[in-house]
């Protein structure tokens, strides 16, 4: 479809029809070359007598239009008033074939004559014709294999043409003149004519209007004819005349030749002179622009006639020799406008004053000419030569540029409101549609293009209602696609863009539907899947189901007959994507599952086809079904469906074929038919407040691509248990009792296994744990709950050196030693075990060995003391027992007792047999440095014994007292699982210390004291003879007196009874009347120097229990030790006594340890009391 | 008689539409639009719009009456200072000042509706109370 020309009115309407079978595409080729012949100059064509001789004005053009539609029915009316509209030329086409004759062909023209007999000629161009080939038969003519005589016989035709139109013109010679009807042909009575003049009668007027509208036809007769200095004269004379009579539409109608007229003679840059009167009323239309918004009475111009009338016979005569000057093109383009001016102001007063029927396409196209030039011109800079080519010869190529700036958009609005007015709605579809598709060009050139889409929207539904056009050629398709993209974009629908539109509304929703049914309609394919799927993509939330279901099943349907495929519609099909497995890690070579969420936000079934997983690098692995069968090879690829509004998770399998990470960062799947594409999911993180201004709601979204990484490790070992030789699937055991088994297994896999680690749990393990998250315990309970958790393992591996390595396929024992712990019923062996290449990337895999057990209880410790011992204790000589036996060596190696202790242990046998216990002492097994001024070398010592079912037992073992310094005693309790440590501020300070000190004091007494059990062999009829087992000695509990009585005071105190001779004296006998000295020894063992006071506590026993008068004493009791002792310092005091009664007496010493004492404070800090006060009788 | 009300944003896609019947000279308040006009109304508002531009840097007014008019049906623009169009599609003559005192308050209306939190300019309204609100200063006015 071509845009309205301005030069339509000189045109020669030829209409190409085929007349016999030739094929589309030749017939285009045709009318394609024929369009570039369609201009014809009338100094090569042949004279002829008639009125239209081409030798009267050679320099003059016939230009053809050539057209494939005849729609003269509907222009019929119009045939007298605008001659142009009428078909005048009918051409025949055929290609030349063998079977041709002249019969043929006379048969062929006849036919043609008969299906078109109203155009003035019917001519036959016979292509492809051989270069010998003659025929001589009128009207008909041949044209070469290479179209070379083309232009000589279309001269040839127009030469006929011209003689056939003189005799059609001269048809119109002796008629009356009417106005146009309307299309039922009735003309419009003329009821409130104006009077037309004043100073003329009726019949003057009729005579001039019948004469202005003859003048008129001739003048278009000539304007096509190529004749234009006749045209010119006529179109004057008739302006003349039709003015004269007030006979608006005709005068408009003239006006409009007249432009054209002027147009073409500055086409050939022939001079002209328009006569005066004429340029007169040109000039008035300066005083008409505004005619076109509101009309106004024009002002009658008062001519004289005569005047005029000589003008214009000079016009008209031959030989009129004055030489005239070429009008330069800015007056033309003045003239023209001004010509426009006066048409659209004469045919508004004709609608207005109601005296013809103006015909509404009249009106439209005349204003649309006139805007198209406008809009032309304004685009090119000016009125040149260039342009009036362009018009001419090849309207369809304008440039890209729009108006600029100073074009009068208001203006070219009110042309275009005269267009679109009320009676548009009356013209037929096909003038709609090209008025539609003229304005949308205009528009477009003007930068309206909410307009232009109004345009389109109308043209659009016309194509609708109609059906009309039922398939469009390639180069339609660009076009519509370019066309209907810009529709779109027009009204914010994206076409490119993944993320189209930010809020979806129903006129952007009406476009597309109106799109898509066209498209449907033209079966324009591609259109209908780029817009559906556009509309699937944004607008699924706006389109009912109806609609989605009919967009999908005609999209389905366009597909299967296209071989080229689109994109699918929903770029989010992938909702998630995961690794089934626990480890976190996938093994090469070795399956595991992985799951794939897709959604199906529509209203219809989706298929899915041909999975694949995207990944990022080169990974080689392989994809399986759930049900084990390989996609990528396979031919028949699984069809996956998914129902309406949902999602849904697809397993499937898969096996790395080499190991490093492997990422994925999407899939490629097909579907709905759609091309194979990839799916990635965005992250988008849209903003909760979308901001008031300065919006673009690009920037809204911050989507990232994710991608799912996993590591893959080299191929691992797999191991399997062949046996377990136990004697029992369930065991028996004892608390404590040890018990060794052996396990086969076998590395199943050729890959070796470099790493092996043992774990063991029992059914306590949780228990346990339960009870480690108490956070009322003590850090010693913690620390208990955690030994026995870490340390205390149900089994041991006795083999592991042996086990470094195992090879592929290699068979071996695990050599396992399980002891039994009270309370478990159940413990197992895990076994975590891989190859490793390197550490980063860690893999293991465990097997679980799990035994059955039953533990009972054996020898349980159910208390514990500690027992001081004195210097004046005494050892039976019946005291065989090995405790005893020790101390008294100890003695006998001149070590005070008072230095040790008795650890007294109970124990309860809990089992049906006798035990024997034995109860080693290992000395050495601490290496704890102790400081302390009293060094003893302690001696190994074993205690056995045995104890009855059910009875218990005391057992005591000699201790060393303890000296560990402050320092030592502080530390924190450790914690097995390393966790931080945390500052207790509920307990108080004292306890917390005593719970330290209890805590390493009784770690100390476990490092050196072992216990254990064994049924004796000889026991009688036991199956449970033999068995040993160690003692649980960790229950062991300090009181405050146990570690008073164990450790060592830091400031010792020391009483001795000295004679006169420095002499120790035995106590039991101390005489009356004599010289002793007491001498107190004080220790600092601190770090810290001391300093306080000592005071002596004489007690006698005997009432009345004073000292006074039994002792004379030579000192005081009470003083200070002057000068602080240091670290280490150990100092003597020395006081004399004489005992003046007999009795028993006490001598105990305290001392006050001062703090603050450099500040000259005398605020007690401690007392200490001596270790073992004096007791002595006095004979 | 009837009218196709339509608020354009600033973004030129609509915000919010409404068929408005009159009540006046015995009409029956419903909305009544030849189908072709109904399907195109639309586009036609939207079309006015090239006009607008077109003038409305050129000018400090507000109301646009007749600015356009496609097969005899007129539109009319009230062009708010944040570029918000309120167009009326009709094919009533002589309104002209009934319509400009209909977009005042429906100015008033959408400058409160413009102050919620919950709404972002240029997102279409779809509250019902609006619709009442708008078709109630209709009756008053149109």
């Amino acid at each position: 479809m071509d845009i309205i020309n301005f030069c339509n009115p000189a045109y020669v309407r030829s209409l190409v029809v085929p007349i016999s079978e030739i094929g589309k595409s030749d017939f285009e080729n045709v009318l394609e070359t024929l369009r570039r012949v369609k201009d014809v100059r009338a100094v090569d064509l042949i004279n002829n007598p008639g009125k239209f001789n081409p030798q009267a004005y050679p320099q003059g053009h016939i230009y053809y239009n050539f057209v494939t539609k005849d729609d003269d029915t509907e222009s019929l009316f119009l045939h007298n008033f605008e001659p142009f509209r009428k078909t005048a030329v009918v051409i025949g086409i055929t290609k030349w074939n063998e079977n041709m004759n002249e019969t043929t062909i006379q048969e062929a023209k006849a036919e043609l004559k008969r299906k078109y007999p109203s155009p003035i000629t019917q001519f036959v161009l016979i292509f492809d014709c051989p270069n010998d080939y003659k025929i001589d038969i009128r009207e008909v003519y041949t044209v070469d294999k290479k179209t070379q005589n083309l232009e000589t016989k279309i001269c040839d035709l127009t030469s006929r043409f011209l003689s056939n139109f003189s005799t059609y013109a001269s048809a119109y010679e002796h008629t009356t003149l009417r106005s146009p009807g309307n299309l039922s042909g009735t003309t419009k009575k003329t009821k409130n004519r104006v009077s037309v003049s004043f100073d003329l009668n009726s019949e003057k007027v009729k005579q001039m209007s019948s004469r202005g509208r003859k003048l008129k036809l001739m003048a278009n007769f000539y304007l096509m004819a190529g004749n234009l200095k006749s045209a010119l004269s006529d179109f004057c004379e008739a302006i003349f005349s039709l003015k004269y009579a007030n006979d608006y539409l005709w005068l408009a109608s003239a006006f409009d030749g007249l432009a054209v007229c002027i147009f073409l003679l500055a086409s050939i840059a022939a001079p002209f002179q328009l006569p005066q009167f004429l340029t007169q009323i040109l000039d008035s239309a300066k005083n008409s622009v505004n005619v076109l918004s509101t009309p106004i009475v024009s002002p009658r111009s008062s001519l004289q006639i005569n005047n005029v009338l000589s003008t214009l016979n000079s016009l008209r005569d031959e030989t009129y020799t004055h030489k005239l000057d070429v009008v330069p093109l800015d007056v033309v383009e003045k003239k023209i406008f001004e010509c426009g001016i006066l048409a659209s102001k004469y045919y508004h007063q004709a609608k207005e004053y109601d005296i013809d029927y103006v015909p509404h396409i009249v009106v439209t196209e005349s204003l649309l000419r006139y805007a198209t030039l406008m809009v032309l011109i304004n685009i090119n800079g000016s009125l040149n030569l260039e342009l009036i080519n362009d018009i001419l010869y090849s309207p369809a190529k304008f440039n890209n540029n729009t108006v600029t700036k100073d074009f009068d958009t208001d203006h070219f609005n009110k042309l275009c409101f005269h267009i679109l007015d009320v009676d548009f709605n009356q013209l037929s579809q096909t003038q709609q549609m090209k008025l539609f598709y003229s304005l949308s060009f205009l528009f477009s050139k003007t930068k309206m293009n909410m307009k232009k889409c109004l345009m389109i929207s109308s043209f659009i539904d016309i194509v609708i209602n109609n059906n009309s056009i039922t398939s469009v050629n390639n180069t339609d398709r660009q076009n519509l696609t370019y066309l209907l993209e810009n529709y779109c974009e027009s009204y914010g629908i994206v076409t490119d863009e993944v993320i189209g539109v930010l809020y979806p509304n129903k006129t952007q929703k009406k476009i597309l539907l109106q799109i898509l049914s066209f498209c449907r309609i033209v079966n324009f394919h591609q259109g209908y899947l780029k817009f559906g799927s556009l509309s699937l993509r944004h607008f699924n939330s706006l389109f009912t189901p109806n609609e989605q279901i009919e967009t999908f099943e005609t999209m389905t349907a366009f597909l299967k007959s296209r071989s080229e495929s689109i994109e699918y519609w929903d770029p989010n099909l992938l909702v998630d994507f995961h690794f089934d497995t626990e480890t976190r890690k996938l093994v090469e070579g070795e399956e595991s599952m992985i799951k794939i969420t897709v959604r199906n936000p529509f209203m219809f079934h989706i298929d899915i086809k041909h999975f694949k997983l995207s990944l990022e690098s080169n990974f080689k692995l392989k994809l399986y079904t759930k049900d084990k069968k390989e996609i990528d090879n396979s031919t028949i690829s699984p069809t996956i469906s998914v129902r309406p509004y949902s999602q849904l998770e697809i397993p499937f399998i898969i096996v790395p074929e080499n190991n490093g990470t492997l990422i994925v960062d999407g899939i490629y799947a097909s579907v709905c038919g759609c091309k194979l594409q990839k799916f990635v999911f965005k992250d988008h993180e849209i903003m909760s407040f979308v901001p008031k201004i300065n919006k673009k709601y690009e920037k809204f979204y911050d989507s990232k691509n994710l991608s799912w990484s996993i590591d893959v490790v080299n191929s691992q070992p797999f191991l399997k248990i062949l046996d377990v030789k136990l004697e029992d699937k369930w065991l028996m055991l004892l608390d404590g009792e040890r018990k060794q088994f052996k396990v086969t297994m076998k590395n199943t896999s050729k890959t070796e296994i470099n790493y092996l680690v043992s774990m063991f749990k029992d059914s306590t393990t949780e228990l346990l744990n339960a009870e480690l998250n108490n956070k009322l315990l003590q850090p010693n309970e913690i620390y208990e709950i955690e030994y026995q958790l870490l340390k205390r393992k149900p089994f041991k591996i006795l083999n592991k050196g042996d086990l470094v390595k195992i090879d592929g396929f290699e068979l071996f024992d695990l050599d396992v030693e399980i002891i039994g712990k009270i309370g478990v019923n159940e413990a197992s062996l895990v076994l975590e075990y891989s190859h490793q290449q390197d550490s980063s990337t860690e893999f293991h895999r465990n097997i679980s060995i799990p035994v059955n057990l039953t533990v009972y209880p054996s020898v349980e410790l159910a208390g514990c003391d500690i027992i001081p011992l004195t210097s004046n204790t005494k050892i039976n000589e019946l005291m065989k027992d090995p405790c005893w036996a020790y101390l008294s060596k100890m003695k006998e190696n001149n070590h005070q007792l008072s230095n040790f202790c008795l650890l007294a242990l109970d124990f309860i046998n809990m089992w049906s047999d006798e035990m024997e216990i034995t109860l080693n002492y290992m000395p050495g097994a601490s290496d704890a440095k102790q400081t302390g001024d009293v060094m003893i070398k302690e001696e190994p010592l074993q205690i056995k014994t045995t104890l009855q079912s059910r009875k218990n037992l005391r057992m005591f073992l000699p201790l060393v007292r303890m000296d560990f310094d402050e320092e030592y005693l502080g530390r924190t309790i450790p914690s097995l699982r390393n966790k931080q440590f945390i500052v207790d501020k509920k307990t108080p300070m004292a306890e917390q210390l005593f719970i330290k000190h209890a805590f390493w004091y009784k770690e100390e007494i476990l490092k050196r004291v072992k216990a254990s059990w064994k049924i004796l062999p000889n026991s009688s009829n036991s199956i449970h003879k033999g068995k040993y087992g160690d003692i649980d000695l960790r229950g062991f509990k300090f009181s405050s007196k146990m570690v008073e009585v164990l450790e060592v005071e830091k400031i010792g105190l020391s009483l001795k009874l000295l004679d006169t001779n420095d002499s120790e004296v035995e106590l039991n006998n101390v005489s009356l009347n004599e010289f002793y000295t007491i001498r107190i020894q004080l220790t600092n063992r601190n770090k810290a120097p001391i300093f306080g006071m000592l005071r002596h506590i004489p007690v006698c026993k005997d009432p009345p229990y004073t000292y006074e008068k039994k002792v004379l004493i030579n000192g005081v009791l009470q003083f200070s030790v002057e000068t602080p002792l240091i670290e280490g310092e150990s100092r003597e005091y020395d006081l004399g006594i004489v005992f003046m009664e007999k009795g028993e007496c006490e001598w105990g010493v305290l001392f006050d340890e001062l703090d603050n004492w450099t500040s000259g404070s005398s605020e007690i800090k401690a007392q200490h009391l001596q270790r073992e006060q004096l007791k002595f009788k006095v004979n | 008689m009837s009218y196709y009300l339509t608020i354009i944003g600033s973004n030129n896609a609509p915000v919010y539409e409404l068929d408005i019947g009159s009540y006046k000279q015995n009409s029956n308040g419903i909305f009544k639009f030849p189908d072709n006009i109904n399907n195109l109304k639309q586009f036609i508002a939207n079309s006015s719009l090239d006009i607008l531009e077109n003038i409305q840097f050129n000018s400090q007014q507000h109301y646009f009456n007749n600015i356009d008019s496609f097969y005899g049906y007129s539109t009319f623009i009230f062009l708010t200072q944040s570029n918000i169009k309120y167009i009326i599609l009709t094919n009533s003559k002589n309104l002209d000042e009934s319509i400009r005192q209909f977009f005042i308050e429906l100015n008033e209306l959408y400058l409160k509706k413009l102050l919620s939190p919950f709404y972002d300019y240029n997102s279409p309204i779809n509250s019902k109370f609006f619709t009442t609100r708008v078709k109630n200063i209709a009756k008053k006015y149109l």
